[in-house]
């Protein structure tokens, strides 16, 4: 009987397991997140329920929700469990328009997620609540504006208890965002690889040492490095010096108060790299620019589909004309200046439809975590329906090297459909990036990219951009 | 201290750190809320002195 009740309970587990359960959630034993016929839902476990009876009881989930902090949800009961055994209810969150993560942000979006991050812990000491994980992957970007998607993340606090989570908060956020400031924007690209943060330690070896003299960056970072090695070794000692120190509400709020100043008081100005002022330096001249805005339009509209990915997009120029159409718009660049002033023109105007992303595609965001499932690569997360590639070929084919029928393939991988635009040789652009380099590009020809793409798409429609030898052609997957 | 639902580990140096950290960042909080809460009194008083006088 307890053979059989065991295999029972193996089998439901495997059965669990080998189900739709999101590949990175599995840290929290409170519940899990899962897809039912494309369907997201959120099951809270039974060894969570008293706690979340008593979140919802309070009212405070609903707060954070009309607030625009916490991303909204649906209670549907413990009828659509996937694990009833261990189910207290289930709920159905809101999808979020696109999964990102911390390394595809620009320095804004980091550093709103982290205001994001520490005002829904100041709203929650308020309430008598703690948010117990200050991962970034819990924030994504919905309709413009960052949201906490992980609504399991809250717990009533223990009198006097430290912020559980105010390491993490320091590792995931106020590490790479004073990186990004005061070092080097291209250090964001470091959440690549730690992606459990970065460790102290490390970003106090590489801050600049005026950061010392930034009250709240030589507490936080350097000062808290220091102390985390002091215990690293011996954690009951330091556990047991902590529990000797109960935090007072005040201390509690002086603490967050600062951590927000200190966020709020980092800046990056989106200059000085290569791409800053590309929009604004392009070969074109004024009649061929308005000419190809009128082309791409009429190429989108053609292809039709709700989610545009327009890559190599800059600050946006296309990206908005895709919106105006009504489409979902992903607007990923390599520059982090680029898409810095693309983030901030759409916080700017409330744009709601478009998110500006960082990715270099020549090396795009593989497999991360655990056994690589845990955060997909960027083509695993493809929705889109539409590629839109304007003056980009050039720059991978040349710049990169990277072979015509690669890149066909790697688009076709994208989506089904595909706006593109190619800059023969001759033309000022590639000339400049020919400029310094031997030319071993001889398939680099209108024909060429023709044939190259003709592997992978059927061409639907050509045209020449007027006054100037660009052409622009709309093609759909074979 | 006794984290029951805690699945992160906060490290103790954080822990240790916080406490310590917070108690000096209480003093200028305390100072800078009292302020503001002084400046708060005085604009509202001034501001209902002038609906009176009009």
């Amino acid at each position: 009987m307890i053979e059989q009740r065991e295999t029972r309970a193996r089998t439901r587990q495997a059965d669990a397991q080998s189900a739709d359960i999101d590949p990175a959630s599995f840290r929290d034993p409170s519940g899990f997140v899962f897809r039912r016929s494309g369907v997201l839902f959120r099951q809270v476990n039974r060894s969570f329920a008293k706690e979340w009876d008593d979140l919802v009881a309070s009212g405070f989930l609903t707060t954070l929700q009309s607030r625009g902090i916490l991303v909204e949800h649906e209670t549907v009961g413990a009828g659509n469990a996937l694990d009833p055994a261990i189910a207290h209810t289930v709920i159905r969150p809101e999808p979020v328009d696109f999964v990102s993560y911390p390394y595809e942000w620009s320095f804004g979006q980091l550093k709103d997620a982290a205001l994001l991050t520490v005002d829904a812990q100041i709203a929650a000491a308020d309430a008598g609540f703690t948010l117990r994980d200050a991962t970034a992957y819990n924030v994504q970007f919905h309709r413009g504006r960052p949201v906490l998607i992980d609504t399991l993340s809250f717990e009533r606090a223990e009198r006097g208890a430290q912020w559980i989570a105010y390491g993490q908060f320091c590792e995931h956020f106020l590490a790479p965002l004073a990186l990004m400031a005061e070092r080097d924007v291209r250090c964001g690209l470091m959440l690549r690889e730690f992606i459990d943060g970065i460790p102290l330690d490390l970003a106090a070896t590489l801050l600049p040492g005026r950061t010392r003299l930034n009250t709240g960056l030589l507490s936080h970072v350097h000062l808290h490095a220091r102390a985390k090695r002091r215990y690293a070794d011996r954690p009951a000692a330091g556990a047991a010096a902590a529990a000797s120190r109960p935090m007072s509400p005040l201390r509690q709020r002086a603490l967050l108060d600062n951590l927000r100043r200190t966020v709020a008081g980092l800046d990056w100005k989106p200059a000085g790299t290569e791409w800053a002022d590309y929009a604004d330096n392009t070969s074109y001249g004024e009649t061929s620019a308005k000419r190809k805005d009128e082309l791409v339009e009429s190429f989108l509209r053609d292809a039709g589909g709700a989610v545009v990915w327009d890559i190599g997009a800059n600050t946006g120029r296309f990206s908005r004309i895709a919106a105006s159409l009504g489409r979902q718009v992903l607007a990923w660049d390599v520059d982090p200046a680029a898409t810095e002033r693309h983030y901030r023109s759409i916080r700017r105007d409330g744009t709601t439809s478009i998110l500006p992303l960082v990715v270099d595609l020549a090396n795009p965001s593989p497999g991360l975590g655990w056994a690589n499932r845990e955060r997909p690569s960027l083509v695993e997360r493809t929705n889109a329906d539409v590629v839109l590639a304007l003056a980009l070929v050039h720059h991978l084919a040349i710049s990169r090297n990277v072979p015509l029928p690669r890149l066909a393939a790697y688009f076709a991988d994208l989506a089904p459909a595909l706006v593109v635009e190619f800059v023969p040789k001759g033309d000022p652009m590639v000339n400049t990036l020919l400029a310094t380099r031997e030319d071993v590009f001889p398939g680099y020809t209108l024909d060429g990219f023709r044939a190259a793409f003709a592997e992978r798409f059927e061409i639907a429609a050509e045209l020449q951009i007027e006054a100037s030898t660009r052409v622009l052609f709309r093609m759909v997957r074979r | 201290m006794h984290h029951l639902l805690a699945y992160i580990d906060p490290a103790s140096g954080s822990l240790i750190f916080q406490a310590v950290i917070a108690t000096l960042l209480a003093v200028p909080f305390f100072l800078r809320t009292q302020i503001a809460r002084v400046v708060r009194g005085i604009r509202r008083g001034s501001r209902s002195g002038d609906d009176s006088a009009s």
